[in-house]
């Protein structure tokens, strides 16, 4: 597969996004064949995104553990997101690094970012000036609460936001008080709504010759997935439950417990039939002859009991077999897979889901690939993640014609570089 | 609509529940005319399950519909028999896209598979939404919200350490499926624009969730360990929650500012208490910083928190409720709930655009009744007379 069959190919995107939901927006894009430039400050790759520091490494994981000598390039998180994707420092607070900036926005069809909404104007690269630049530029701002209103500029991650957009809410131990998701869902929802209104908006380019700003508020892509919720608010006036692993009206629908430690199995069934078939692969066992597990709303009632008797069958197997004992019956079921039973999932590398890519500091690993498979045109993997700075000479000498004077003179005032600027001297 | 983004596509939505919905709901509310294609009698799944109003379950009174499918068109059709195919294929020629979430093969079964569509219209992109895609060992298999959850890595770092993991509860896996199907069709159809051919695009909803995580993939893959409950909020420097006096907020304390949480909690001695300065004294006593905390907490306001942290540009979140969002200043000043008519539920609030575009216009129609479009499609677009579509009634086919 070569990039010219890509959709996205001669597509150029810059990218400023930092820890999760900008990195990636941009790695779709990537993934599918455009060319993103990731501008980053020599100390951009932050706590989050890959330490600057071997203080930070605290709160990063590196291959085998190993910092190394240089931990910015061997940030787990960082590698993932950014596969695909080329790396140009610059200092946009300094003129040199906005002009540079500018000159790169000319040439490109899109830019992202997930800053605070003041840092861009701040810059002097706020979309009304990067429109001055190039007219037709597609701009996608992508801030905690979104570019306006009474909250703009509250600072805000995942974790912060989810309680705000009201998914916290919804999540918790039935009783119990409100819980905060163990994956944070927000920083994707975020990436997915925005990558979703970039592709929009470059159909609307194609059609009509123009390009435009997106205005993306990260909390209201999160209650965009809560939609029922408010709506059924707005009809009944009542605030939902949180149900956890129960469900309004499935019943056996839990988690049990399996062999083996910390192992769990989940089963939701839906009707009087699966119930039979559920009772037939467990071995007709006598408990499940009593009337209070007899139709759905009284086995539905009774839960709690039913519960204990199922656990007290599951926990004699390993998760898998449960599923496929179950599954083979026709009953909705799966093994509460830990992430390394995901990577080690049958199916999904029987669908060959994840891609081993080699990268020149961190080593050989696996990662995700994409859950989007078009059968003529799918996703490549060209890049591993760039080291910082490390494709400075070929866009600035490359792209942007600068000469190799030129290119020394930007290093020698820092406005480019490839260590941050407290790595500790090795 | 002409000048919008989609503004010329046609759809047909054969999907139901909440994955294929959510996609054509983003598709309709860019602009394209989504045609869904629901099941005479029952319908789309999503008007049998709730929330509902107070007087109990109704085929056009669900909130899930409702709210999934504003903008839409509806008709109804039986694949099942060869004359409701037959019309499939009739709306099939000229539409741009088809989205499905039918269990894999079913399309296949009734000679509505990709190769047989492509004939009759080389440009079509068939968006299939499904639980674990269309081939490999659990291809088959039947699949729900948890299932999916369970399997992509998520529900196990969900919970408390001494509890069994926890289900999130709402449709992340299939919004998730939604988002994905949404972005692999526009990708789709700028590759038909290029090339003059269309596609099928396979979206598993698995793959969604396992490519939608940080560190519970990364961490065994780069150094064997694993990432466990409570998971990421928990990661390092717990982010806490506490209850005020109308529900709760949380509150980073590790690398909390102290001058911030002295205003906040109104203790100016807090501000320079050496137990607290630094932040391996504040390790050290960050129980008795936490008691002090969430004492003060418990008679404050969840939302006085909330925006006095946000002034201080100190992370914090309130758990907002459904009435709180509908209510919270900065959601209304965003204009981000819309008003929409319905003729079976009356005049509700709805989450509108999820992103603002300046040039693209977000349409907010309502959902449609049940077969609500049958005249207009079967008679206006197929040509089929009035007696026709009474004819198609009677033979169960619409």
């Amino acid at each position: 597969m070569s990039v010219s069959e890509s959709p996205l190919q001669k597509l150029r995107v810059i990218d400023l996004g930092r820890v999760w939901s900008g990195p990636l927006t941009t790695r779709l894009m990537a993934d599918f064949g455009a060319e993103v430039i990731k501008v980053e400050s020599l100390a951009g790759r932050g706590v989050f995104s890959g330490p600057t520091s071997r203080q930070a490494t605290l709160s990063e994981e590196f291959p085998d553990h190993d910092p190394g000598e240089y931990p910015w390039n061997r940030s787990s998180m960082f590698n993932d997101l950014n596969r695909n994707k080329l790396s140009l420092t610059l200092d946009l607070s300094m003129p040199e690094g906005a002009d540079i900036f500018k000159k790169l926005v000319k040439i490109s069809d899109v830019v992202v970012e997930n800053y605070t909404p003041r840092v861009m104007a701040n810059f002097g690269l706020d979309y009304a000036a990067l429109k001055t630049v190039r007219e037709d530029i597609i701009m996608l701002s992508m801030p905690a609460y979104g570019m306006t209103g009474p909250y703009r500029d509250f600072p805000g991650y995942g974790n912060t936001i989810e309680p705000v957009a009201g998914i916290t809410n919804l999540v918790g131990y039935p009783g119990d008080r409100p819980h905060p998701l163990g994956m944070i869902a927000g920083d994707a929802l975020a990436a997915l709504h925005g990558v979703g209104a970039v592709l929009t908006a470059l159909r609307h380019r194609r059609l009509t010759g123009k390009g435009q700003y997106i205005d993306l508020s990260q909390a209201e892509t999160q209650t965009s997935i809560i939609g029922e919720y408010i709506l059924g608010y707005g009809m009944n006036g009542k605030s939902p439950e949180r149900t956890g692993n129960r469900h309004p009206w499935k019943s056996p629908h839990g988690c049990y417990r399996c062999r083996g430690e910390d192992s769990w199995v989940v089963i939701a069934v839906s009707t009087d039939g699966e119930w039979r078939n559920l009772c037939a692969a467990m071995g007709n066992p006598p408990w499940a002859d009593d009337t209070k597990f007899a139709d759905q709303l009284s086995r539905w009632k009774n839960q709690d009991e039913l519960d204990v008797s199922i656990e007290a069958w599951t926990v004699q197997r390993d998760h898998y077999e449960v599923m496929h004992i179950l599954q083979k019956a026709g009953i909705a079921c799966g093994p509460v897979l830990n992430g390394r039973e995901v990577l080690n999932d049958p199916h999904l590398n029987s669908r060959g889901f994840f891609v081993n890519i080699t990268h020149p500091e961190s080593g050989t690993h696996p990662y995700a690939g994409v859950p989007i498979r078009p059968s003529r045109s799918p996703a490549s993997f060209r890049l591993p993640a760039p080291c910082l700075g490390e494709h400075n000479r070929e866009v600035l000498g490359g792209l942007l014609g600068l000469s190799d004077a030129e290119i020394a003179s930007l290093k020698a005032k820092k406005v480019i570089g490839d260590t941050p600027p407290d790595a500790p001297v090795t | 609509m002409t000048e919008s983004a989609l503004g010329v596509l046609k759809v047909l939505d054969l999907s139901e529940g909440i994955s294929g919905p959510y996609c054509t709901r983003l598709l309709a509310g860019w602009g394209a005319e989504v045609i869904k294609v629901e099941r005479p009698g029952h319908g789309d799944c999503a008007r049998s399950a709730g929330p509902f109003p107070d007087a109990g379950p109704h085929q056009e009174k669900s909130a899930l519909f409702l709210y999934l499918n504003t903008g839409k068109k509806s008709i109804t059709l039986n694949l099942g028999t060869t004359t409701g195919r037959h019309l499939l294929v009739e709306l099939a020629k000229d539409a741009d896209v088809l989205v499905e979430n039918f269990k894999p093969g079913i399309m296949h079964d009734r000679g509505l598979g990709y190769a047989a569509l492509e004939e009759i219209n080389p440009r079509l992109v068939m968006t299939s939404i499904t639980a674990f895609g269309q081939d490999g060992p659990y291809r088959d298999y039947k699949s729900s919200g948890i299932v999916g959850y369970a399997m992509g890595g998520q529900m196990w770092v969900c919970g408390q350490p001494d509890r069994a993991p926890l289900n999130s509860a709402i449709a992340i896996p299939e919004y998730f499926g939604g988002l994905y199907g949404y972005a692999s069709t526009m990708l789709a159809l700028r590759y038909a624009d290029d090339t003059g051919r269309g596609q099928q695009v396979d979206v598993s909803i698995l793959e969604c969730l396992a490519a939608s995580h940080q560190f519970t993939l990364t961490w065994p893959a780069y150094s064997n360990s694993l990432l466990v409950r409570p998971g990421w909020p928990g990661f390092r420097a717990p982010l806490s929650f506490y209850a005020c006096k109308d529900g709760y907020v949380n509150l980073r304390l590790q690398g909390i500012e102290m001058p911030f949480l002295a205003f906040l909690l109104d203790m100016p001695q807090l501000a320079d208490d050496p137990r607290f300065q630094t932040l391996e004294a504040r390790s050290e006593n960050i129980k008795v910083l936490e008691e002090i905390v969430a004492g003060k907490l418990a008679n404050m306001s969840k939302k006085d928190v909330f925006r006095t942290a946000g002034e201080w540009r100190a992370l914090c979140g309130y758990v907002a409720t459904p009435e709180d969002l509908l209510s919270d200043p900065q959601y209304l000043a965003r204009e981000f709930w819309t008003e929409i008519e319905h003729p079976a539920v009356g005049k509700l609030p709805y989450p509108g655009a999820p992103v603002k575009m300046t040039e693209t216009e977000w349409w907010n129609g309502r959902a449609p009744l049940l077969g609500e479009h049958n005249e207009e499609i079967y008679c206006g677009r197929l040509g089929y007379s009035k007696d026709g579509l009474v004819r198609l009634r009677a033979y169960g086919i619409i």
